[in-house]
């Protein structure tokens, strides 16, 4: 029995030894060969790499990861590759969500890919771990060689995966949170479409109590559940002024303390469906477009799906900025997300990747993204008749858009996040309970994220 | 001739019997190298990394002892969800006990069609822990759940079952218990056929009650599945996680945050990989204590 446990013993260690082998090789090759699959494997520097592709013409072939099949451009590169017969583009898609992870485990083998989209609050956590490439000096030389293309971008393009100076990537697309209504409940109603949140309760109860609203049916809808990111949260807090420190939101703040009183309210009135607190954002979004909500704060890339299925654009539904806060106009801002295409600290090929980014954000390109799913950063899209045209609220939304400030963030974003969700579901469970307090107890635990 | 042969036979046998006793070591050799790979491998990273701090937030990964376990068992968060997962085990146990050894008898006793319930029960097993989490939903649901809508024909309230955390635990034990209990059928119902029929009917005939039947014979006999049952009841509900995530997210406040899916949301979400190893090993110690527990209780009882 010994001699037979110390055999499989023995032979469980050689596997080990063997797996343990395996990857440490294949890591090292990993590092040295495939990154950016040069078909010439003479040349062993990144920088001289990048010399033969530019000088001669050396085939390269750049990996990139779209968060969302979406994002993808309709013709799949098929252009880019006809304009640059050199460069081979693979695209592959790896969903939002596991993005960061799946990258800092290829980039650790040293098989990252060239470009992969992520959340563009993620950037200054990957900036930490060194991972991510410093496009500034191309960024430079394209606006020199080519200021009409580069001048086309909105500040946005940049700014959203700039951090401690440098710019890591391009923001192609920018994601702003709209208030939406059933301007044909608020008619029949009698009422103004709010433009202040203290409205937006006021309209609530008015349309509650009209009688407009059957059984089912109620005045505003919001995103409460565990299993969603408390981004519309946050997107109303940034809405009503809320002050961030250092990418952190400060909730013991005016701004704070009246979000809280906003969702106690919305929970005491009864203007939200009462199984809020485990809804995911499809079916915030279902109660919407299923006529079971009359107002909602939404994505913009969802805006087709209302026009689809709910109405014509003004016929039962419009689209406006978030309100503002009572007495804070002033500090009232239109915000956005974005899903920035990063680069890879580990590329060799910085002026292939930016002739990809290039062709991504181009207007050819990205117009056919932009119609049908999220806006671009791309100004000349945004301002096109042809634009207007696919998406009407645009017209009205368009100076907002410009302005739209992204959701902050720091190198502790995915923990701030956790704390804020644990915030809103206390706030909807708690309606009675001081807002100052409430705000003060998560406060302290976000401070303590440090 | 024959003296010759005899003294070259001497290691030649000798290398035959090895290699006769190689065989096997062999031929499962692949497979032990299989599971080396995928499981031994991740486990003992896992188990290193829960001594580094290795998260997005920090530059390398430096060697801190035994910080995370100090840090876990500090933290609000994580005995929440201890004390929850504990929760949600002993009762998915004990409901998944119960109904699996009543089904086995069930279906034990079953002559006609035997062989297609036997299959029937096994379908929750089959079905996705997605497809699942959707269905329980559904049923659930304030407004349009099955559950609601029968409350409601009987003229009782509504129950908010997502948004109130008790009962939002309730029905996740629920959901994991539907799927897990198949199998524990199975295991159960095959202890069950090993017993000698004879025993049951001389105890008939000796005028012994159901009761009897029961608790003197059926159960003494099968300690050993139900030991086995127990094991695979316990690992399946401490590691349920494709369920919850769907049905509740580990929502409302964290009442359904079991440890599983505190391990995701620390080690995926928060991309806190080593305190996600560390919530990995807590895990593995419940399991592997629990294992050891039930054995050493079925074996004595055996």
């Amino acid at each position: 029995m010994k001699k037979n446990l110390l055999f499989l013993f023995v032979f469980l260690l050689i596997g080990m030894l063997t797996l343990a082998a395996c990857s440490s090789n294949g890591g090292e090759e990993d590092a040295s060969t495939d990154e950016g699959s040069v078909d010439n494997d003479s040349n062993d520097s990144g920088e001289d790499n990048e010399q033969a592709s530019s000088d001669d013409g050396e085939n390269i072939t750049l990996t990139v990861w779209f968060g969302r099949g979406d994002f993808i451009p309709e013709d799949n590169f098929e252009t880019f590759h006809e304009e640059n017969p050199n460069i081979t583009v693979e695209t592959d898609v790896i969903p939002l969500e596991q993005s960061v992870s799946d990258f800092i485990r290829n980039f650790n083998a040293g098989n990252a890919p060239d470009i992969f989209q992520t959340y563009h609050e993620n950037i200054p956590a990957l900036n930490t771990q060194n991972a991510l490439y410093d496009m500034t000096s191309q960024y430079e030389e394209w606006e020199a060689n080519d200021p009409d293309s580069y001048n086309k971008l909105m500040p946005q393009a940049f700014d959203v995966t700039s951090y401690d100076g440098a710019i890591h990537g391009l923001g192609v697309h920018m994601g702003p949170r709209w208030h939406v209504y059933r301007n044909d409940l608020f008619e029949e109603a009698g009422l103004d479409f709010p433009e202040t949140w203290d409205d937006v309760i006021e309209s609530g109860i008015a349309l509650r109590d009209s009688g407009l609203l059957e059984d089912g049916q109620y005045a505003y809808a919001i995103v409460a559940g565990a299993d969603n990111a408390p981004n519309w949260f946050q997107s109303q807090f940034q809405a009503m002024g809320g002050e961030y420190v250092d990418g952190v939101p400060q909730m013991d703040t005016e701004a704070g303390h009246y979000l809280i009183d906003f969702y106690q309210t919305l929970k005491k009135e009864e203007l939200i469906h009462p199984e809020s607190i485990s809804w995911t954002s499809g079916e915030m979004r279902g109660a919407f477009i299923g006529e079971n909500a009359a107002m909602a704060t939404i994505g913009d890339n969802i805006f087709p799906v209302i026009k689809e299925d709910l109405s014509e654009y003004g016929e039962k539904w419009v689209a406006s900025t978030q309100p503002h806060r009572p007495g804070a106009e002033d500090k009232w801002r239109p915000n956005a997300s974005s899903w920035p295409m990063v680069v890879s600290q580990d590329i060799e090929h910085p002026e292939a990747v930016t002739k990809v980014l290039q062709y991504l954000i181009d207007t050819e390109t990205v117009r056919e993204v932009a119609h049908r799913y999220q806006p671009t950063t791309n100004s000349e899209v945004m301002t096109e008749q042809e634009y207007f045209e696919a998406k009407p609220w645009q017209e009205e939304l368009a100076e907002p858009f410009g302005e739209a400030e992204m959701i902050p963030s720091s190198t502790v974003h995915p923990q701030v996040m956790s704390v804020l969700l644990e915030l809103m579901q206390y706030t909807i469970t708690n309606p009675d309970e001081d807002p100052a307090s409430i705000a003060e107890t998560y406060q302290a635990q976000l401070d303590d994220l440090g | 001739m024959s003296v010759n042969q005899q003294v070259t036979a001497g290691p030649s046998t000798k290398s035959s019997t090895f290699r006769k006793k190689s065989v096997p070591y062999l031929l499962i050799f692949p497979a032990v190298l299989f599971v080396a790979g995928v499981l031994a491998y991740a486990v003992i990273s896992g188990i290193l990394l829960s001594f580094f701090q290795y998260d997005l937030n920090t530059i390398g990964r430096p060697f801190v002892w035994f910080q995370n376990y100090i840090y876990l068992f500090t933290n609000s968060a994580f005995l929440n969800s201890l004390m929850r997962s504990i929760i949600f085990v002993a009762l998915s146990v004990i409901i998944g006990l119960i109904l699996g050894l009543a089904f086995a008898i069930s279906l034990y006793r079953t002559t006609k069609y035997g062989d297609f319930f036997k299959g029937l029960s096994l379908i929750p097993y089959l079905v996705s822990g997605v497809a699942t989490a959707v269905m329980f939903r559904f049923m659930f649901a304030s407004d349009v759940g099955l559950i609601n809508m029968i409350l409601d024909t009987f003229g009782l309230e509504q129950v908010l079952f997502l948004a109130d955390p008790n009962w939002a635990l309730f029905v996740t034990v629920l959901a994991n218990v539907w799927g897990i209990v198949p199998f524990t059928v199975l295991i159960l119902l095959s202890g069950i056929q090993a017993i000698d029929s004879e025993l049951f009917e001389a105890a008939i005939v000796d005028g012994a009650s159901k009761l009897n039947l029961l608790f003197k014979i059926l159960l003494p006999l099968i300690s050993p599945m139900m030991g086995i049952a127990l094991i695979w009841l316990s690992f399946a509900s401490f590691n349920m996680f494709d369920v919850i995530l769907p049905l509740t997210g580990g929502g409302p406040l964290r009442a359904t945050e079991y440890l599983a899916v505190y391990m995701y949301n620390v080690a995926f979400t928060e991309f806190q990989y080593s305190l996600g190893s560390t919530v990995m090993v807590v895990i593995l110690f419940f399991n592997v204590t629990l294992s050891v527990i039930y054995l050493k209780i079925f074996k004595s009882a055996e």
